[in-house]
């Protein structure tokens, strides 16, 4: 590697400049038909020291498992999507590799793909979760209005700065894995079964992680099987590194989302029921369908209160490339669907959208998220400042008048902003069965070096300064005295999955009261001092309002008359996540979300590979450039400033796409329900 | 076929098949890793490179065009003025960029600040858009080509004030 993991950037290698004396690189041989069982594999002659490596070869578990779902490492027999992974070569020359991959046939008895998830056969299910809270059904009898739509978010790729990949070698004893994973142990233990060995004698040291939107939690684990899998054949180091068309085409997206709901108003326009049907599209495998459907259930009333909840929920199996996470576990997918019958609900009591949420917030002790809330949903400050920055209302009535006094109906109006609010509950991971309680040790050594010991590896090495600032201001040192060690799975306690801002919400917390009790230790016991904290796993699960970061967000937008493709002219948020570590650094990233959230809604249209696809997906997949994005504007409420820091990561996520529908059906004066935009039929719409 | 260029300010001299990507070349023969093959296809501009003084996708450029001609990495813009400069401007829009993109913003600011461009100018927000990585805030990148374009602006209409 280029470069060594150093106290100062604690092992954040590029899987690119991953080389070692006697490298084989891995390439992979994929099913080029989306479902059907596999007759033969024909690979050309190979080279003396190129290896063909299928199922067959598997020494251990063929099988990478999570949540109760099984994912084949190579396929056998069968093949599920187009693109699975039937086999590798490895090589000492990549060109070699890619022209024997492509001269290997890989013959498929092809049966008729399923793509559907709307609607879906019993075969087809997944994972299911039901909720029923309060009387559903007797609500909606006695409802003043009931209120019907149809809710679709289609898929979207992460696009992370390095496209993923694995690599590995033998260490003395040991084999050493690098793979740029948001779950170091459950690389090793994935791979440790796969090879047929202890997990003590593999060592995962996690490479370059990015803005990775929560979308590397288990697929590295499946190429570091790979990787691992040709060092142990041949003997060899071996580095798999997809190219950015098989990432976007073969890594995991998030999940597809359909919700048919039902919203019950009384004369004022409360919402006294919500029914849905969700069903969520999870591709060939979905081992995150569980959590992804849980966390659903729990957002599903957003930060509202709601005394009758009904929901039925599957995670729907299709023959697409597999589907997961994205920015959270799906809960901003329902909090989208909610914050758009939020609108409909105010249009309907015909009041405006503000009033209504403001109304229908949830107080303090409500039960519609689940167990009672300590806090209510806290927007009162947000929402002044929000309405202050984007001068709002006098937007939005100005807009609704040109909607409602066009001249030609037939036009659109043109104009439109749209407001949505957002919670993100800071302690997401724990609906990840297979992830254990979050864990820290610090110690305190005889050289006052303060050491600290993780698997959370945060997005970046400057985050790493957050923590560092947060010890050393608990023990009153100077921040050049805290080290915090590189992940290697030998050297650090089992952290968990580093998820859902888990490095702010929980990681930081935990330095802190781990540094409190090496404080209360200091000058009483010998150097040196260890300490180690974890998260407390109660059966009971909390309010996901309790602690929440809350966020409100604001898109004003045109409607361009010569293509009808939407202008937005700018994006306003005011976010309350508690106390913030770095201004600087929480308005960069927030700023890089909202940017992206955007992009997600206009611009980011993703065609999953199918039977008939043949181009690359880089051409159709354009995320907006640096020239399109509008004027942002940022505030965040003093009032979170005494609680703990929250994590920002998925507010961007809820809040921007929601505004942006919101203010589309204004401009459109009809009622957007399905992103990211189609360009094709709302050109078709316009015509 | 025998390739001569100049690379980095030093003649250097490879045997390369004619349409060889030039970003394969040079992280390959010369192992400047700065220069990342990411798209393959010319979008994503984290291989960007001058070529003749001009910023280009090395991914998209054949290792014939190069013959003759004088290439710069970020290896060899390292030792400029104006990477000194882009470093500057980026640190002081609070900017740590990623080792993907570092490379290509910072050549790219510099090649604004070498030829005097005006932030006001539609070039700058063109050049910045074909770097595409989403690793920071576009409003900080733009800062920082506020921040860089601004020192150089001040030295160049302060004179005539």
């Amino acid at each position: 590697m280029k470069r060594e993991h150093t106290d100062q950037d604690p092992g954040m290698p590029r899987l690119a400049d991953f080389h070692k004396p006697d490298l084989v690189y891995v390439g992979t041989v994929r099913s080029p038909a989306a479902r059907g069982s596999i007759k033969s594999i024909s690979s050309p002659h190979l080279p003396r020291d190129y290896r063909f490596i299928t199922a067959e070869d598997i020494p251990g578990d063929h099988f990478l498992r999570l949540e109760g779902e099984t994912v084949p490492i190579l396929a056998k027999g069968r093949v599920s999507y187009k693109g699975e992974a039937v086999g590798l070569i490895a090589g000492p020359d990549r060109r070699r590799v890619l022209e024997a991959i492509k001269l290997t046939r890989v013959d498929i008895a092809p049966e008729t793909p399923e793509y559907g998830y709307e609607r879906f056969e019993s075969s087809q299910v997944l994972a299911r979760e039901k909720l029923e809270r309060g009387d559903c059904r007797a609500a909606m009898e006695k409802a003043h209005k009931i209120l019907k739509a149809e809710f679709r978010l289609g898929p979207l790729d992460h696009y992370y700065p390095e496209p993923q990949g694995a690599a590995s070698y033998y260490d003395y004893d040991k084999l050493v894995i690098i793979t740029s994973t948001q779950w170091p142990f459950h690389v090793r233990d994935s791979v440790a079964k796969a090879l047929g060995v202890k997990p003590e004698e593999l060592v995962v040291k996690p490479s370059y992680l990015g803005p990775h939107l929560d979308g590397k939690l288990w697929y590295p684990s499946l190429l570091a099987c790979h990787a691992s899998l040709c060092s142990r054949i041949l003997g060899r180091p071996a580095l798999l590194s997809l190219s950015r068309n098989e990432d976007f085409l073969y890594t995991t997206k998030r999940a597809p989302f359909f919700g048919a709901y039902r919203a019950a108003i009384d004369e004022e326009g409360r919402l006294q029921a919500l029914e849905a049907s969700i069903s969520l599209n999870l591709g060939a495998y979905g081992p995150l369908a569980q959590p992804i459907l849980r966390k659903i259930l729990e957002a599903l009333p957003g930060p509202y209160t709601c005394p009758a909840l009904s929901c039925k929920a599957w995670a729907v199996r299709t023959n697409l490339s597999p589907m997961g996470s994205y920015a959270g576990l799906g809960g901003s997918s329902a909090q989208f669907a909610m914050e758009r019958i939020a609108d409909l609900c105010a249009a309907e009591a015909d009041q405006d959208p503000v009033a209504w949420r403001t109304a229908n917030a949830a107080p303090r002790g409500d039960t519609s998220a689940g167990s009672p809330a300590k806090q209510g949903a806290r927007f009162t400050e947000l929402n002044e400042l929000l309405l202050g920055i984007s001068d709002y209302k006098r937007k939005r009535s100005a807009y609704e008048l040109i909607r409602k006094r066009r001249p030609d109906p037939e036009s659109v109006p043109g104009f439109g902003i749209g407001l949505a609010w957002a919670y993100q509950s800071n302690d997401g991971a724990r609906l990840l069965n297979a992830t254990g309680p979050t864990s820290v040790e610090v110690s305190l050594g005889k050289d006052s070096v303060l050491t600290i010991r993780s698997s959370v590896l945060p997005m970046d090495a400057g985050a790493l300064e957050l923590w560092r600032r947060e010890a050393a201001s608990t023990l009153d040192i100077e921040p050049s005295l805290v080290r915090i060690l590189p992940v290697s799975t030998d050297t650090v306690p089992d952290s968990g999955a580093a998820a859902f801002s888990s490095g702010i919400s929980v990681v930081t917390r935990l330095i802190s009261e781990a540094c409190d009790g090496i404080r209360s230790k200091r000058f009483r016991e010998a150097l040196p001092i260890s300490v180690r904290k974890s998260t407390r796993s109660t059966k009971r699960l909390a309010s996901p309002l309790d602690g929440a970061s809350f966020g409100g967000a604001a898109v004003e937008l045109a409607i361009d008359p010569l293509d009808g493709s939407p202008l937005v002219r700018g994006i306003w948020m005011s976010v309350n996540a508690g106390r913030i570590l770095s201004r600087s650094r929480a308005e960069h990233s927030l700023k890089r979300d909202i940017a992206r959230a955007l992009s997600n809604c206009v611009s980011e249209r993703f065609y999953p590979a199918q039977e008939d696809y043949t181009g690359s997906p880089l051409f159709s997949y354009a995320p907006l450039r640096i020239q399109d994005i509008p004027p942002i504007e940022l505030r965040f409420c003093e009032a979170g400033a005494e609680m703990s820091p929250g994590g920002l990561g998925e507010l961007a996520f809820i809040a921007v796409p929601a505004a942006f529908a919101s203010a589309l059906s204004q401009a459109m004066d009809e009622a957007q329900h399905e992103l990211p935009l189609d360009k094709r039929a709302r050109g078709e719409m316009l015509r | 076929m025998t390739i001569d260029f100049i690379l980095n300010g030093e003649d250097v001299s490879v045997q390369a098949e004619p349409m060889e990507r030039l970003v394969d070349l040079l992280r390959e023969r010369f192992k400047l890793h700065s220069v990342i093959g990411d798209c393959g296809v010319g979008l994503c501009g984290k291989c960007l490179v001058l070529l003749e003084g001009k910023p280009v996708n090395a991914c998209i450029v054949p290792a014939f065009r190069v013959r003759g001609a004088e290439v710069v990495s970020y290896e060899g813009f390292c030792n400029t003025e104006e990477h000194d400069k882009a470093r500057q401007a980026l640190e002081k829009a609070g900017l740590d960029l990623c080792a993907f993109c570092k490379g290509a913003y910072s050549m790219a600011l510099g090649y604004l600040i070498e030829h005097g461009v005006r932030f006001e100018d539609e070039a700058v927000a063109e050049l910045l858009s074909s770097i595409h990585c989403s690793c920071s805030a576009p409003s900080a990148l733009l800062e920082a080509a506020r921040f860089a374009l601004a020192e150089k602006e001040g030295g160049r209409y302060a004179r005539g004030r």
